[in-house]
Parts: structure tokens; C-alpha cells; sequence
């Protein structure tokens, strides 16, 4: 067999199912659970957001941005609650899941010692927030991996009289007891949440970088055109990005400049995912104009989709997924627009979006002004869109003649 | 016959889904689909007769299993082509069978 057949062979096996253990894992699907479940809320921020961009043409619309304090603003509660819910739930341990997850809220704002005035609980809203995933992420883990552990291996002896609701109410009381002093305990005498991101800032100064920004983007991608969900890295990703359009809307808010440019409203809304992930609308564009009938009508299905950034028929129909030729297109593409995208935004040419807004299905390129409300952002994508469709264009052609000769073979072959 | 249909987020589904119940229909079938996010699967596969999965769920494919065989459901993976192509016809089909075998 061809090198080529091996290579094949090799991605869509045993490579595959490595992947597959590794992302099937308890903990890694919780935090995929994690982020798409509470997509709505984030969402909810955005469209605040996006109404608040109009103000700027319309300005008797009233100014909804505490919406946001009620949504994106309580996410790492949200996350507290998810994290741990998921992976208990992974794990079968059903009777148990919604207090493990309610005791893990409990964690978060005890950790956060908050201070209580006058009758009102004063929390640091940071810390319920954005400024607090790194700590619920954590701490969900933690929780998810302390809980299940406990709860499989029980209290009491498998063969006990007493009723199973009650075993459950006992187990439950004592550690959640002990979970919340100790939370109360290190809440009191550390600040978890300005030392995490201490420990992590090494990371996020990593991810910020030019190199980080271009190799997430090259991670989630390869990822995809393996076959893999691309929603296994995404977590990382997300809490990146969250966290850097929240500083970048901070610092406008305070009268600076954003200087964050890893934002999934940079990478998804505006100008790294063109058509979706790999910026397959030009390569879907080279599939209408195609001569081979099966592309051109994959091409023509798949279109629509395209325009509102959802790409799985176009990768999984050209085929891109598991298909050397395209996957090194997909490839080049992945690394050459991501760098352009971070230079331009980094010689500050473009308005570096500060607005959280998340809506990765809006057709581009609306969605790219919309997050910048600048107008060059429009120049910048158009570039980049020609630029995409040029890359494409060796690889495509050299995947399309395979196809029309093996179309023609096949004509033959019934004649 | 409800049917199913699970990817990522429960968009990339949405087309096919549609284009499946309408040939369904206009085979004199009644039938009705939604599509979920697969991380939803295992809360909401009771309210349905039959799986179909996209085909990037590949990788998911032992956590799709585990799960439709604790709640005894049949399911499929949506074959690449149909997928891409939206080819309702064809993804009936498949679930006609699951069902009925």
C-alpha cells in the first residue's frame, strides 16, 4: 500500500481511537459538557451587548449592559455547579450529582470570603465571575474527583439495613460539612483566586503571545480535520478567551485601550474562522466552480451552512477529515491566516474588539463588524478571504484531479 | 417515530434533521425529530425511539454506545456523504431499519 494509504489508514485507526480514550475521559468531558452547556449564558451577555453597538447609531435605546452582571457575570458559578455535576454524572453516581454540585457552589463563594454588611452578602463580583473561572474550574475538578471517589467507595457496608436515601442524606452531610470549613478555612487566610492566576498567568502570557495565539488555533484545527471534535481543546481556549475579553472590557470601561487579541470574537466572529473552523467559505466557494460532480454538489449543499459558519458538511463531505491532501491545506490555511489576523491587530491597523459577544453563527462578514465597529476590520477580512481562497487553491486542485480521474475511471468502468 | 439526532452543539444536525422528517412524511410516516448537543444525550434519549449521530461523533462513538445501551436505544452514525449532501432520504432509511429490525 502507498504511503499515502498507510498515512490514511494510521489517522483514521489507531490514532483515532487513542484520541478517542483520551477525550472520553470523565473529567475532559466535563469540561466540554461545561462550556456548551453554559453557552446560553454567555450568549445572553452578547446579545446585551449587541444591542448596547447599536446605541451607537441609535441612542434612545436604553443602556442593558447590567444584563451581563446577571449572565456572563455569574459564570464561574454556573461552571462551580456543572464541573463536578458532570463527572459525578460520567460516573453513574446519579443519586448524588445535584448536591455534589450545589456543594461545589458552596465552595466557590466560601472561598471567595465574601464579607457580610448590614444584612447584605458582599461578594466580590469578580470572583463570581469572570475573574473566577480559573478558581471553578479547579475547584470542580477537584470536587468532581473528591466526591465520586467518596461516594463509590461509601460509608457505610454495601449490605446495610438502612434505607439507601438515607445513606445518601448521611454521606452527603458529612462531606459537604468538611468541604465548606475547609473552603471557609482557606477563603479566610488566602486569596485562591489572585494565586491561581498567579499560576496561571505563565500560561495565559503563553496563550496571549503570537505563538500561543497561532498554535491554540493550529491545536483546535488539527484536531478537527482528524475527525475529532474540536470541542476538546475548546475549554482551554474558551477560558482564555473569556477571561481576555472581559480584561479588554475593563480596560475601555476604565478609559484604556484592549490589548488582548486572543478573543473568540477575534478568532471566531471576525477573521480566523471564515465559513467555520479553517476558513472553509473560500474552499466551499472552489467546490461550487468544481468539475468533479460529487464535490460540486457536496459544494452546493453545503453552502448555506457555510454562510453561517458551520462547516461539518463541507469537511466532512469534500472530504477535508482524514484526507491528506486537504488536511495539509486546511493546515497552511490555519497558520497563515491566524498569523496575518495577530500582526494586523498587533501593529494596532484594526480596532482590537473589547465587547463580549460570542456569536459565532452570524454570517461574517457582519459578525466582523460587529465587534469592532470598525470599518477596516471589513478591509481586513476581505483580505484574508482572498488570501484563504489562494492557499486553497493548489491543494484543492490537486484533490479535485484525483477525484475526476477517479470519476472518469468509474464512468468507464459501467460503459 | 421520533427520532434523534446528536453532534456538538446540536446546530450541524438541525439540516439534516429537518430534510430526514420530510422524507419520512412523504412516505406516510409520522415523524418527528430534535437535535441536541451530545454532552444532552443522556437526559433527554428517553424521549426518543432511535439515535442518529453526525459524523464527527465518531470520536464520541463509545460514550454514544454505553449510553443507548443503558437506555436500550438503537442508533447510527450518519454515513459522511449523507451527512454532507443533507440527504434526508437516505438518513430515514437508516433509521427506518434501526427500528424495525
Amino acid at each position: 500500500m502507498s504511503f499515502y494509504g498507510k498515512l490514511q489508514e494510521w489517522l483514521a485507526g489507531p490514532f483515532t481511537q487513542k484520541m478517542q480514550k483520551f477525550m472520553q475521559n470523565p473529567y475532559m468531558r466535563a469540561l466540554q459538557t461545561c462550556f456548551s452547556t453554559i453557552l446560553p449564558m454567555i450568549m445572553v451577555g452578547s446579545l446585551a451587548s449587541l444591542i448596547n453597538t447599536f446605541r451607537n447609531f441609535w441612542d434612545w435605546i436604553p443602556d442593558l449592559s447590567l444584563i451581563n452582571s446577571f449572565s456572563f457575570g455569574l459564570i464561574s458559578l454556573f461552571m462551580a455547579f456543572l464541573i463536578p455535576y458532570s463527572v459525578m454524572e460520567s460516573k453513574k453516581l446519579h443519586k448524588q450529582k445535584m448536591i455534589t454540585g450545589f456543594a461545589s457552589i458552596s465552595a466557590l463563594v466560601a472561598l471567595a470570603n465574601p464579607q457580610f454588611v448590614d444584612g447584605n452578602l458582599v461578594v466580590n463580583s469578580g470572583y463570581v465571575g469572570t475573574g473566577g473561572m480559573t478558581v471553578a474550574l479547579v475547584l470542580g475538578l477537584v470536587i468532581g474527583a473528591i466526591f465520586s471517589t467518596y461516594f463509590k467507595h461509601g460509608l457505610f457496608k454495601k449490605n446495610t439495613s438502612l434505607p439507601s436515601v438515607v445513606v445518601v442524606w448521611f454521606e452527603s452531610i458529612l462531606i459537604v460539612f468538611l468541604l465548606i470549613l475547609a473552603c471557609m478555612f482557606i477563603g479566610q487566610h488566602f486569596d485562591l483566586f489572585s494565586l491561581l492566576e498567579v499560576v496561571f498567568a505563565p500560561l495565559a502570557n503563553i496563550g496571549n503571545t503570537y505563538l500561543g495565539f497561532v498554535l491554540l488555533y493550529m491545536i483546535m484545527a488539527l484536531c478537527y480535520c482528524c475527525g475529532l471534535s474540536a470541542w476538546a481543546v475548546w475549554p482551554i481556549a474558551c477560558a482564555l478567551y473569556l477571561t481576555n475579553i472581559a480584561a479588554n472590557a475593563a480596560a475601555v470601561a476604565a478609559g484604556q485601550p484592549p490589548i488582548y487579541i486572543a478573543t473568540d470574537e477575534v478568532v471566531f466572529m471576525g477573521w480566523c474562522c471564515l465559513g467555520g473552523m479553517g476558513c472553509t467559505l473560500p474552499l466551499n466557494i472552489l467546490m461550487l466552480r468544481s468539475k468533479s460532480k460529487k464535490i460540486n454538489t457536496i459544494g452546493k449543499a453545503a453552502i448555506a451552512s457555510s454562510i453561517f459558519n458551520i462547516n461539518e458538511p463541507v469537511m466532512y463531505g469534500l472530504p477535508v477529515v482524514l484526507n491528506p491532501v486537504m488536511m495539509l491545506g486546511f493546515m497552511v490555511v490555519s497558520f497563515i491566516i491566524p498569523t496575518v489576523t495577530y500582526i494586523v491587530f498587533k501593529l494596532g491597523l484594526v480596532a482590537i474588539p473589547a465587547v463580549a459577544m460570542m456569536m459565532n453563527f452570524l454570517p461574517q462578514p457582519i459578525s466582523t463588524f460587529m465587534v469592532n465597529s470598525d470599518f477596516k476590520g471589513i478591509i481586513l477580512w476581505a483580505l484574508l478571504f482572498v488570501l484563504a481562497y489562494f492557499v486553497y487553491l493548489p491543494f484543492f486542485k490537486a484533490y479535485e484531479k484525483q477525484e475526476i480521474e477517479r470519476e472518469q475511471e468509474e464512468a468507464q468502468e459501467e460503459a | 417515530m421520533r427520532i434523534l439526532f446528536i453532534c456538538g452543539n446540536g446546530v450541524s444536525s438541525g439540516m439534516i434533521a429537518t430534510r430526514t422528517v420530510k422524507a419520512g412524511e412523504s412516505q406516510g410516516y409520522d415523524v418527528t425529530t430534535e437535535a441536541y448537543s451530545y454532552a444532552e444525550l443522556s437526559e433527554v434519549i428517553d424521549d426518543f425511539d432511535v439515535i442518529m449521530a453526525a459524523p464527527q461523533m465518531k470520536c464520541n462513538e463509545d460514550m454514544i454506545k454505553e449510553i443507548c445501551e443503558e437506555h436500550d436505544r438503537k442508533y447510527a452514525i450518519i454515513d459522511n456523504y449523507v451527512f454532507s449532501t443533507l440527504d434526508g432520504t437516505k438518513c430515514f432509511e437508516v433509521a427506518k431499519n434501526l427500528l424495525e429490525n
